[in-house]
């Protein structure tokens, strides 16, 4: 079955016909093409999908996509402003927080809505926010630096 | 004096904390992994996996598949028949006659899309019968066990393992040196302690992809998250029996490896049902949980030390029996269990050794390469075994071990005797002093807390002889291209050689860059792993360099009408010594070629000097490791009493890496490794009963997690190795080995009981402190 939707995605505005089992992974990944979104574990625990919906950090891989109708959605491509990088990539970088990179799109998506949330936290806070994304690379430390650094900015 | 501390240059790159370059595209999502690869008509792969460890496959039949509307291909192990195996060429591309670890494909589809795919593997029918099994490694050696391969020493194999064929031994290492009984009788104390390892997942946050495409010569390409594809080269053409020129591997981004996209794991069924699909690729992608049921997990281990002593702690006959559990293949298990034991008596004099290191077959999860390659595991015993002979002859752990601890000279368990880079002893000495060791930890201020403190050291040897070839090509405006096949998987291995290289050629590190790998275009690399790539490739690429400045010279002497050795090479020119004339790079190749310029090539081709496969029977080698890392790590920890829950506090972790290229991104591996370290010392173990995984997924199996991650101050001791790009070693590997053992030290210091087996379980610490009681043990007084 498919089903007529109109999502927001980056910005831009779309009517697309989906099917009505199709995850928001699915149709951002392979029918927007925007591979920044990764897969770690398609079971919502890994967090590296994690995309926002009217600013919400949410598991694209347990999402329905059809659920998102009239919603706007950030993936990490999106999250650039005017072509410039967001505080938080540009403190990721300089902090040396990346090293893969894969769950990377997602750390930054948590932690940017987080930021609008709570634009101050302390280190604590911050470890606390980002428990349900998981790094097997950095171990962590500079990436809550990196928060820390683009929170304090 | 055991450090060596030259003059130091100033470096212009080298030494300095450098931003990785690659980060931009990662934070901006750009950077493109092998998962998010889609190329042209590609089609779908999905497996269908053997439910049962050990099983004869009376029936396959996919007929039923086949009714799915974009279904491709539908295949089972009859329709493919080949093996493929690194040191052992044991594995089917789809089993045939049996399988040997629940988890094993024994049929495969490939469709239009993966929804279809997976519904049609649904459709396949397969009959079973039930085989005997066997699942203790121990038990598995015994006269008279199920065999898991009937066929061992029908194999293709590595001349340098010792196989016995009608038994599940697939290697046997063996070490002799010296005396080892007369050592014993020697000695004014023995003691014989076991110790043993669990299984712990790599869990790369991007699971393993292949996607395989063949051409109508036979011509296989394949895109692959893979660490070391010219691996693949030889393990895909001796599998297909295809010439080497034949098979292309394109490598992808890689989201994380730690030692597990090393060999061939999703590829071979890509390829097997690529030969099917009329020339389409085939993606294969393993699912999260695949990666736990059917790729590679880190080898537990039964490691039996015996040790004899000196009443003032000196060591004097070490005898250790290392069995590793490696399933249902053998994949680099002989490797690993022959790496591991290189370094089993750890970094101590010794002159009397026995070691028997076995590599057994069982019908569980495969075992295969992981961060340390042995070595963590080994470590875990010596170390713990050290502390456990320093509280025995009440002696301090630090003060036993400065007793033992290599210096130059010193000859290890394998007869190579060390001549350059040798820290073990500074790293002690650092961590002691960075962590304050000799003073007591501050009290918890809660009677049901106590606190303790533990340190380890250790060595790790690199896989060796190994060999690594760049070119490097210069344009004709003097930018560079490095051509090689290293891989950047997160450890930052790109910045670093490009740090080398600017150096070298003393131009600005912006005009480096580096090719992405492609084995049809960027020459030999043997593997981007065993911390060898900034030694190997680093040395390499100063080889090509040099080649570089050479023909620049060769050129550029012609043109300023001087000769050869009046021609010097500075900053991208060629200058005719001790005047102002000089030619830029561009103005030779100009001046060389025309106007329309070529390019200017260096190559080199490090193989380490000296380094030789040790003697079968005796272990003894002139050279076994291009260098030796050492490490020495103290960890703080909190042990709660009533709960058996340990609290790693700090971590000071201090390494010999031999000069450190890029310290931002040196630390960053210390953080990084502890850590991952740590999830294997506390908590992560793959559940596996009667062969099956029962927690294959990340809310069963838990990684740490940013709650879980202490503070951790790396520390560094630049011991340069005289035959290091500019002194360099390596350091990825060895932060994972200590630190299991230092936090055992450290629950013994708190609570006074000793955790024999990893992890360190609340419900172990528990037991022991129970058992404590009970038997009136050595419990120590709360903090």
């Amino acid at each position: 079955m498919t089903q007529s939707i109109s999502i927001t995605v980056n910005g831009e505005a779309l009517t697309l016909d989906i099917a009505d089992n199709w995850t928001l992974f699915h149709l951002v990944k392979d029918t927007l093409g925007l591979i920044g979104t990764k897969d770690g574990c398609r079971q919502g625990v890994c967090g590296s999908c994690t995309v926002l919906i009217d600013g919400v950090p949410i598991r694209s891989c347990m999402a329905l996509a059809v659920r998102c109708d009239g919603k706007s959605v950030t993936t990490i491509e999106g999250l650039r402003v005017n072509g410039e990088l967001h505080p938080l990539q540009q403190a990721f970088i300089d902090a040396g927080a990346v090293q893969c990179g894969y769950c990377t799109p997602g750390i930054l998506l948590t932690m940017a809505a987080y930021l609008e949330e709570n634009p101050t936290p302390t280190e604590d806070e911050v470890r606390e926010a980002l428990i349900g994304n998981l790094c097997r690379c950095t171990g962590y430390a500079r990436i809550i630096r990196a928060v820390m650094k683009a929170s304090a900015a | 004096m055991d450090v060596k501390t030259k003059h130091a240059p100033s470096f212009r790159y080298v030494g300095k904390p450098i931003k990785r370059g690659e980060a931009v595209d990662k934070v901006k999502g750009q950077w493109v992994y092998g998962t998010d690869l889609v190329l042209p008509g590609m089609l779908y792969a999905k497996a269908l996996r053997s439910p049962y460890p050990h099983a004869r496959i009376v029936s396959v039949d996919v007929s039923r598949a086949w009714r799915l509307a974009g279904i491709r291909v539908a295949i089972t192990g009859k329709d493919v028949d080949y093996l493929f195996g690194s040191a052992i060429r044991d594995e089917p591309f789809i089993a045939r006659d049996k399988v040997c670890y629940a988890g094993e494909p024994v049929a495969a589809v490939a469709a239009m899309s993966e929804e279809i795919a997976r519904e049609a593997i649904d459709l396949i029918d397969v009959e079973y019968e039930e085989l005997p099994c066997v699942f203790d490694p121990l038990e598995a050696m015994k006269d008279g066990a199920p065999l898991v391969h009937e066929k061992l020493g029908s194999y293709a194999a590595e001349s340098t393992f010792t196989t016995y064929p009608g038994t599940n031994i697939c290697n046997h290492t063996k070490i002799r040196r010296g005396d080892v009984e007369r050592g014993f009788s020697e000695a004014d104390e023995v003691y014989e302690d076991v110790y043993t390892t669990q299984y712990v997942q790599h869990c790369p946050l991007e699971t393993h992809v292949g996607i395989a495409q063949i051409a109508s010569d036979g011509a296989v390409t394949m895109w692959s998250n893979s660490q070391a594809p010219y691996n693949f080269v030889r393990d895909m053409g001796n599998a297909l029996d295809l010439p080497y020129n034949m098979i292309r591997i394109i490598s992808t981004g890689i989201g994380g490896g730690f030692g597990s996209k090393i060999y061939l794991r999703p590829e071979p069924l890509a390829v097997a049902l690529a030969k099917f699909a009329d020339g389409k690729p085939v993606k294969h992608a393993f699912t999260r949980e695949e990666e736990f049921t059917s790729c590679v997990t880190k080898h537990p281990t039964h490691l039996t030390f015996k040790t004899g002593v000196k009443r003032d702690g000196t060591l004097v006959a070490r005898k250790i029996t290392a069995i590793f559990n490696t399933g249902g293949y053998a994949d680099t298990g002989p490797q690993v269990a022959r790496n591991g034991a290189f370094s089993g008596t750890g970094p101590y004099r010794l002159d009397n050794i026995w070691v028997d290191s076995y590599c057994v077959y069982t019908n569980n999860p495969q075992a295969g390469a992981f961060r340390g390659y042995g070595v963590p595991q080994l470590t875990w015993a010596h170390e713990s075994q050290m502390d456990d002979i320093a509280y025995r002859l009440g002696i301090d752990p630090v003060e036993i071990r400065m007793r033992n601890l290599f210096e130059l000279g010193d000859t290890t368990c394998t007869g190579e005797v060390l001549r350059t880079s040798v820290g073990a002893k500074e790293t002690l000495r650092r961590a002691v002093e960075v962590s304050d060791f000799g003073k007591p930890l501050a009290p918890s201020g809660n009677p049901k807390i106590a606190r303790g403190r533990g340190l380890a050291t250790m060595h790790k040897l690199t896989y060796t002889p190994t060999t690594s070839t760049a070119i490097i090509k210069m344009h004709q405006d003097g930018t560079i291209n490095i051509l090689s096949s290293t891989l950047e998987m997160g450890q930052g291995i790109y910045t670093a050689l490009r740090q080398i290289v600017a150096e070298r050629l003393e131009l600005p590190l912006e005009h480096i860059r580096i090719s992405p790998p492609d084995t049809d275009y960027t020459p030999y690399d043997q593997t981007t792993s065993g911390s060898r790539s900034v030694f190997h490739m680093g040395n390499a690429l100063m080889l090509a360099s040099g080649h570089l400045i050479d023909q620049l010279r060769e050129l550029g002497c012609q043109q300023l009408d001087c000769l050869i050795d009046e021609a010097e090479y500075r900053e991208g020119a060629v200058w005719r010594k001790n005047t102002n004339e000089f030619l830029s790079a561009c103005d030779i190749i100009t001046g060389h070629f025309g106007p329309r310029g070529s390019t200017i090539q260096g190559q080199g081709t490090f193989t380490p000097p000296g380094a030789k496969v040790p003697d079968k029977e005796n272990g003894q080698s002139p050279k076994v490791s291009a260098f030796w890392m050492y490490a020495t790590h103290v960890a703080d920890v909190e042990v709660d009493i009533e709960t058996g829950q340990v609290t790693v506090l700090r971590v000071v972790a201090a390494h010999d890496a031999g000069r450190i290229i890029n310290p931002d991104g040196a630390e960053a591996q210390i953080e990084g490794g502890v850590v991952q370290g740590l999830g294997a010392t506390l908590h992560e173990e793959m559940i596996v009963k009667d062969g099956i995984i029962l927690n294959p997924t990340f809310a069963e199996y838990k990684i740490p997690a940013t709650m879980d991650v202490p503070e951790i101050i790396p520390v560094f001791v630049e011991t340069e190795h005289d035959e290091g790009p500019y002194g360099a070693k390596g350091l990825g590997e060895p932060v994972l080995a200590p630190i299991s053992p230092a936090v055992a030290n450290a629950v013994f210091d708190a609570v006074g009981v000793r955790i024999p087996s990893l992890p360190i379980t609340p419900g172990k610490v528990l037991c022991a402190l129970e058992e404590n009681r009970r038997t009136g043990g050595s419990m120590k007084e709360g903090a």
